[in-house]
């Protein structure tokens, strides 16, 4: 029924500027005759004397004139209703959260220690507060934060109580509404409280281009309720998936400890964004098991890959071999691959190595990793420093001199 | 060629122009409206803190030239310290201010000179020292004193010293909304297509608000006439102007008192440009103009949320100082980079963006004067015809008075920082007080603007800007 009014609602909306365009269109045609009927009934128009005075032309700029002050008029009603009905709705929100964050959380905090029949007295309380859509926005909301922030019996407490208050249907018609933002609110709750049964329609939303505003709604809620496995295989390759979608699932799996992560599958995704995330998340977790997997990609064409491939490969570099690896590729990544690289490879047991390629750093490299390699030879071979700092380039020099004046 | 010639040429000739103007507002309009609504369904309810625990974020140096600024300078610094990002620095450019700026800074936050590599990748006056602090408090936080050489010369310093990935150029006396850089940052790792090089955000004015702690906590409507009209101005400029420019990705203006860049491509294109007075301007133009000619897809993305809150002139003098500037700065930017006009090679920029500047940011008040001349003229030898002249003045005002209303519509639907129907009242009766006063007036400084520098080739510099300083209001 819900959706039934969403749609009515949203179809309603479009049916409205489509009639005031197909009034807009009409009087222009009623302006340009001397008589016009409407059911029947003839009417004259007021303002076809001025055709006598304009050209034609001239004549319709007039009409543009009452256009112009009809939709100001419409337009500023618009404004004062949302204006007022903002100064409402904050009032009754600054209501509702004072009841909410004074019972609400009291209940959730103190519900081990209350009586039967005192916790039904109170959800029955809470549900007079939960009677129409906004109420119980304000009340998802709630708890989707405190949910957010809270583990165990508090987050299950949190579950339990979101259970009982909403529905689930009420939820299905926000995801089914024709409304974006209404799809988004139930991306995330559906995420947030883990409920199943929605999987197919997000995996839908995730592929769909023509939803691109979802796309990221829908691909972390899919994370969020563990249906990696799935989002591989139905991620192709077509669907761009950007740096901020790669960091905020991460951010997600981090929050929510989401543990069956396939690391293999996200290794081997021909997914751009896929490939990183798995990348990232091996580091992140140090899954040292990869290190042959990500090494491969330290190659890729990809600058962001391969600067990722980097930065993994990094902390899993123990063998000579891994350092000269990683100084081989100095020459074609990114800055922060290169200075990831310089505090690697300073960690090599070969020392005579190490400060070959630091002090080859400090001589041919730009200032910002001059002074890192620096700061890493310091703690090597500080004769090296001192001698550097002899050097003909003023550039090394100046290196060498904030190196030793923050150090020293 | 006749009188009558001239009367059909002129009249076809406006004719074009205005119907021209009136189809460009119209879709400006249409596609602001669209660009805003994505940008809010886009960004609603999203909590930008989760962002300072992402993995992959590009680091920022924050770049705020000072000149004589030692009144309010420690609170400035405060506000940036607070801001919310991971790694990010703060490099206050001290350019040769003839108070104590440096001085107050030094002592207030304990500050040390120490040796700081730089390469100077950008031409720049010579740096003095930089300034570190022993306080973990204020790590981040680095002074580089220099001989002035103006706000241009004070940012290319401030880039030459930083080493973060992007730099948010700003004035130091602006009141930064804590979350900015969380937002600003976003469009560079969420468009996988485009490689974003600058990012822009709304600016907002700021006389009469209250401030505390660096913060604006009271969102004020203005007492000041001047100002009132501003605020109207900035709604326009910021939520329809730029928006539209950026759904089209034509976008060539980003306020130089907040902008963040991308500083590898900054470097590549040498900087700002000392040698004009619309130093933000031209870089972008010569940002984009590099980027064409590479080859690379790239955007200039721009954010509509108000992230940053300037003070604006609160007297003629001032106004009409900072609106020649302007108008010369466009001018000098315009002239620079002509081999853009209508030039297919810069895409969008060439074909739309720039053709715009020149005709409808620089012409428009020419050909107004013409407009007007020729208006006198036919009033003279009285080939004039009242009704349709009333019609014509109607016209514009009926359309400027719906342009202005869409535009606090879109405010209040949005993002409604001016609360209360009072000043919702306030904002609709200076619209019409805007097309009486200050349509007019902005008319006549664009035409001195237009004047000085093509008659007054000395006038070079930027003029003074008096600001009341948040210092004296501030709450607490």
């Amino acid at each position: 029924m819900r959706t039934l009014k969403f749609y009515l609602e949203y179809w309603g909306i479009r049916l409205f500027n489509l009639a005031i365009i197909a009034l807009i269109g009409y009087g222009s045609y009623c302006y340009s005759v001397p008589e016009f009927s409407i059911g029947g009934h003839v009417f004259k128009n007021i303002f076809y004397f001025e055709h006598v005075y304009f050209t034609t032309w001239l004549y319709y700029l007039n009409y543009f004139v009452f256009i112009f002050l009809f939709f100001t008029g419409l337009i500023f009603i618009f404004t004062v209703y949302y204006a007022l009905d903002k100064r409402i709705k904050e009032r009754i929100h600054n209501k509702y959260m004072e009841f909410y964050t004074t019972y609400l959380l009291n209940f959730i905090f103190t519900k081990e220690f209350l009586s039967e029949k005192e916790k039904v007295r109170r959800k029955e309380r809470f549900r007079k507060y939960v009677r129409n859509d906004y109420s119980k926005m304000l009340i998802i909301d709630i708890l989707q934060q405190i949910h957010h922030q809270t583990t165990g019996l508090l987050g299950r407490a949190t579950e339990q109580l979101f259970a009982e208050l909403i529905h689930v249907d009420f939820i299905r018609s926000y995801l089914l509404s024709p409304y974006y933002k209404h799809k988004a609110i139930a991306l995330n709750i559906i995420a947030e409280f883990k409920i199943q049964g929605f999987e197919r329609y997000i995996i839908r939303l995730a592929r769909r281009k023509s939803k691109k505003m979802l796309h990221t709604d829908a691909l972390v809620a899919l994370v969020r309720l563990d249906t990696f496995a799935n989002l591989i295989q139905l991620i192709n390759n077509n669907i761009y998936i950007s740096l901020w979608e790669v960091n905020l699932i991460i951010d997600n799996i981090e929050k929510d400890n989401i543990s069956n992560i396939p690391y293999k599958a996200l290794l081997y995704s021909n997914n751009r964004g896929m490939l990183i995330l798995g990348v990232i998340l091996s580091r992140l977790h140090h899954k040292e098991e990869f290190k042959d997997d990500i090494k491969k990609y330290i190659a890729s064409d990809d600058a962001n890959v391969k600067e990722e491939a980097i930065l993994t490969f990094s902390t899993f570099a123990e063998d000579h071999t891994d350092f000269v690896c990683l100084r081989n590729t100095y020459n074609n990544t990114t800055e922060r691959g290169k200075l990831c690289i310089i505090e690697t490879v300073s960690k090599s047991n070969d020392t005579d190595y190490t400060i070959e390629f630091l002090v080859w750093v400090a001589i041919n490299e730009p200032i910002k990793f001059k002074t890192e390699a620096l700061r890493n030879l310091l703690l090597i071979d500080m004769i090296k420093v001192a001698s550097l700092k002899k050097s003909m380039d003023p550039l090394v020099r100046m290196a060498c001199n904030e190196v030793l004046d923050l150090n020293i | 060629m006749n009188f009558e010639f001239w009367d059909v040429f002129f009249n076809d000739f406006f004719f074009l122009f205005s119907g021209s103007l009136f189809v460009l507002y119209m879709v400006t309009l249409s596609l602001s409206i669209i660009e805003v609504k994505k940008h809010i369904r886009k960004t609603k309810g999203f909590d930008y803190r989760s962002l300072l625990s992402f993995p992959k974020l590009p680091s920022v140096s924050i770049i705020a030239p000072a000149y004589n600024e030692e009144k309010t300078i420690v609170e400035n610094i405060k506000c940036l310290l607070s801001l919310q990002y991971i790694d990010f620095e703060i490099i206050i450019v001290n350019d040769g201010s003839k108070d104590n700026t440096l001085a107050t800074i030094i002592q207030h936050f304990g500050l040390i000179k120490v040796e700081r590599a730089y390469e100077l990748k950008i031409p720049c006056a010579k740096i003095r020292g930089i300034y570190q602090s022993n306080n973990p408090a204020y790590h981040n936080l680095l002074i580089v004193d220099k001989e002035n050489g103006g706000k241009a010369d004070a940012l290319n310093s401030g880039i030459n010293v930083s080493r973060k990935d992007l730099f948010l150029a700003i004035d130091v006396d602006c009141i930064i909304e804590p979350d900015a850089i969380l937002k600003m940052v976003r469009p560079f790792i969420d468009d996988p297509t485009h490689k974003v090089i600058v990012s822009g955000g709304v600016v907002r004015v700021a006389n009469s608000c209250e401030v505390a702690h660096g913060t604006i906590v009271k969102v004020n409507y203005p007492k000041n006439f001047w100002v009132r009209f501003q605020v109207m101005e900035y709604l326009r400029a910021f939520t329809i102007g730029r928006m539209a420019w950026t759904k089209l990705n034509g976008l060539l203006m980003v306020s130089g008192a907040f902008g963040l860049f991308d500083r590898d491509v900054v470097i590549k294109v040498g900087g700002y440009d000392k040698t004009t007075v619309g130093e933000d301007l031209e870089l972008v133009v010569r940002m984009r103009k590099y980027m064409y000619e590479a080859g690379v897809k790239h955007r200039v993305a721009f954010i509509p949320d108000p992230l940053c809150w300037t003070e604006v002139p609160e007297s003629y003098k001032i106004l009409s100082r900072q609106r020649n500037r302007w108008t010369r700065g466009a001018i000098d930017t315009i002239k620079k980079h002509r081999s853009m006009f209508f030039n297919p090679k810069y895409g969008i920029v060439g074909l739309a963006s720039f053709p715009y500047w020149v005709i409808y940011e620089w012409l428009t008040p020419i050909i107004e004067l013409i407009g007007i001349l020729f208006l006198l003229l036919i009033v003279v030898f009285n080939m004039y015809n009242i009704k349709v002249m009333a019609l014509i003045i109607l016209f514009v005002i009926t359309f400027s008075l719906l342009f202005s209303t869409i535009a606090i519509y879109i405010e209040v639907y949005t993002y409604y920082k001016y609360r209360g129907i009072k000043y919702m009242l306030l904002a609709f009766l200076y619209i019409f007080l805007e097309m009486l006063i200050y349509q007019p007036t902005n008319f006549y400084f664009s035409l001195t603007g237009n004047f000085d520098y093509f008659f007054k080739r000395n006038k070079k510099g930027w003029g003074t800007m008096t600001r009341t300083g948040f210092a004296a209001k501030k709450t607490n």
